[in-house]
């Protein structure tokens, strides 16, 4: 037997099982949710190339980072002194990334984020809103702007009770001036104060490019929009391991110099210190990143060919076996205009199902893997509804009009009694 | 009611030109019941394709009721498969999967009809098929299934019935039924040409033609 025939045979027997609008729905679900899927990666690519040329075009060339290991020693308070009078560093500020808000009465600015309620117990989730410390010269150093803001005098500064906070935009509900407070165990309370927020779309350094900038891109920069940002004095730590250093050079003096001085001293004084700078971790980061999502391209175009010609074939599988039940259609009565429109019904069914399921399936993937990511959460899901659903669509719809090409030209070419012996055949 | 004069058909293989029709005329009043007999291959499914309207001459003429078809556009050629034409194949060319009475309901719903279901049970009912309505054909037997077939045609409300072997996959039993049925569509009016190899078949018919390589020797 001729092998095209057995093919044929083959074929047959694959698409003609009972159901063949599920296993189509099904190929075109996989499809499109491997698409999305993928594109799910590419967008963290996106997010991180992004912000980071966001961070580096405010600036922040001749600045450092040092993670300081020995925070509570009082030989660290000595080397600050020491890097400032040796005029070779201009301003050492300090930044802990909280992570997430712990104060009780803080955290009900969640309420002001949608689908926040509290638990059973009447405490308010913790993991949405994200939160650092820095103090005012990290601030400085930062050069971060501000798009409403109170000026608070230096005394109140100065007052161990209170704290001033900025809120990213994302919380411009909240008023200026609002005050939460923190009672601890023992009765003692302390006041934080909304002294301002910050412009929208302005970006902080976090984890892994603070320690040295080979991690994962996408938690590496984290935008402020949704953080809440904890203004401490200078020089004051809270006893968090991830206390960091933020510093700047004076004119005229070279950030390896400067880091050099620093690492000298902090092993003469015996501190467990660890550098990165700005620039070197950005360009590991870019690297590493350049080079991951030149495969990772690769793979997603890869993906969209494979998509398109599986579900192509399918769509010309399926039009072929039953080019017999068109014929018999042609005989008792239909036109082919009526043919043809019965047969895109049934392709755009099978897109939408699919497309729908495959959308269904990426959400609740996305709910499921990112359900405690805090602020990245949010913005997954504005991914979601605003980009991901879209190109799901618009891949869908493409996929559907050059499904639909082929069988609208098999029938226009086809004669009603050829139709009809396939029937017969 | 036919006409055929000179008609020629011809299919151009890769390596050589078939003429499945070659010169021949016919004619055939309203209300008889051919039997077009010859060996396979000798044109006789071509002779009805070309009657039923799915697919054209190439040379001659073909009239019916004076309208020369030959000459008609595809919208023109749908109309007349439309409003004229029932089929019935060998292998019954039933939808496998919808049940008897969705096959039936095909033709109708082409045509845009309404309120028809008294119209399919009735129909059934006079094929003794009405218990198996709701039944996928697969699940009926060849004679049944072929009733079911001929229920079909009958549902486009056609005056001429083209019958291409349609006994072919049935034993003499089913045979004679469906034969039956015909002869009693004749009597109600109908044309029927029934393209057949089996003589018994033929001998059911008012008239008997004989084709041969193309040509109806009347």
């Amino acid at each position: 037997m001729n092998s095209k025939y057995v093919l044929r045979i083959a074929l047959r027997h694959i698409i003609r099982p009972q159901n063949r609008f599920l296993f189509s729905v099904l190929m075109i679900g996989i499809s499109i949710f491997c698409v999305g899927y993928y594109r799910l990666f590419l967008n963290d690519y996106e997010i991180v190339k992004r912000e980071c040329n966001a961070v580096l075009t405010s600036g922040m060339a001749g600045t450092g980072l040092m993670r300081m290991l020995d925070y509570d020693k009082k030989e660290a308070l000595q080397l600050k002194k020491e890097a400032m009078a040796s005029g070779k560093i201009k301003g050492i500020g300090t930044w802990v990334f909280g992570g997430k808000i712990w104060e009780v009465d803080l955290a009900k600015i969640q309420h002001t984020f949608p689908d926040v309620f509290p638990d059973g117990g009447g405490i308010y989730r913790d993991d949405i809103v994200m939160s650092c410390f820095i103090d005012r010269t990290a601030l400085e150093i930062c050069n971060l702007q501000f798009s409403r803001q109170v000026d608070i005098p230096e005394e109140k500064w100065k007052n161990p009770d209170w704290q001033g906070i900025y809120l990213g935009a994302e919380f411009k509900n909240i008023p200026l001036g609002t005050v939460y407070v923190e009672t601890s165990k023992g009765g003692h309370q302390k006041e934080y104060e909304v002294i301002g927020f910050l412009e929208k779309g302005q970006h902080i350094l976090a984890d892994e490019v603070k320690t040295l900038g080979e991690g994962n891109g996408s938690q590496s920069i984290v935008c402020l929009d949704g953080l809440v940002m904890i203004v401490m004095e200078p020089g004051v730590t809270d006893g968090n391991k991830d206390t960091a250093w933020i510093f700047n050079v004076s004119e005229g003096v070279g950030l390896d110099e400067a880091r050099s001085f620093l690492e000298k001293r902090a092993k003469e004084l015996n501190l467990s210190v660890d550098f990165a700078s700005l620039q070197d971790g950005f360009v590991l980061q870019k690297i590493y990143n350049r080079d991951v999502e030149m495969v990772d391209r690769e793979l997603y175009r890869t993906l969209l060919i494979v998509c398109l010609i599986v579900n192509l074939c399918i769509i010309i599988m399926r039009i072929i076996s039953n080019k017999q039940i068109m014929g018999i259609y042609i005989a008792f009565g239909m036109t082919k205009t009526d043919v043809i429109r019965v047969w895109l019904f049934q392709i755009m069914a099978e897109f939408v199902a699919g497309t729908g399921c495959a959308w269904l399936v990426l959400k609740w993937y996305c709910n499921r893997q990112y359900s405690n990511a805090g602020a990245y959460n949010q913005s997954i899901f504005r991914w979601l509804n605003g980009y991901a659903l879209p190109e799901m669509l618009a891949l869908s719809t493409i996929l559907f009009f050059l499904s639909a090409v082929i069988p609208i030209l098999i029938i226009q070419n086809s004669k009603p009694s050829e139709l009809l012996l396939d029937n017969r055949g | 009611m036919i006409k055929l004069v000179d008609a020629t058909k011809k299919y151009n293989s890769q390596s050589n030109e078939i003429l499945a029709l070659n010169h021949t005329s016919m004619t055939i009043q309203a209300g008889e019941m051919v039997a077009v007999m010859g060996t396979s291959g000798c044109g006789k499914s071509t002779l009805l394709n070309i009657l039923g309207g799915m697919d054209r001459l190439t040379s001659g003429h073909y009239y019916f009721e004076d309208e020369d078809i030959a000459s008609f556009g595809p919208h023109k050629l749908h109309l007349f498969r439309k409003n004229h034409i029932g089929f019935v194949f060998q292998n019954f060319a039933l939808l496998n999967r919808q049940t008897v009475y969705e096959n039936l309901e095909i033709p109708l719903l082409a045509r845009n009809q309404r309120h028809y279901k008294k119209r399919i049970m009735d129909c059934l009912e006079q094929l003794g098929l009405a218990e198996r309505a709701k039944s996928l054909p697969l699940n009926l037997s060849g004679g049944q299934q072929q009733r079911c077939a001929i229920g079909r045609a009958l549902m486009t409300g056609c005056s001429l019935l083209l019958c291409d072997e349609p006994t072919g996959a049935l034993d003499s039993k089913t045979t004679k039924e469906i034969m039956d049925l015909f002869c009693k569509l004749n009597m109600e009016g109908k044309t029927i040409i029934i393209a057949t190899h089996d003589d018994e078949v033929a001998k059911c018919c008012k008239r008997i033609v004989r084709m041969e390589d193309g040509v109806l020797q009347q």
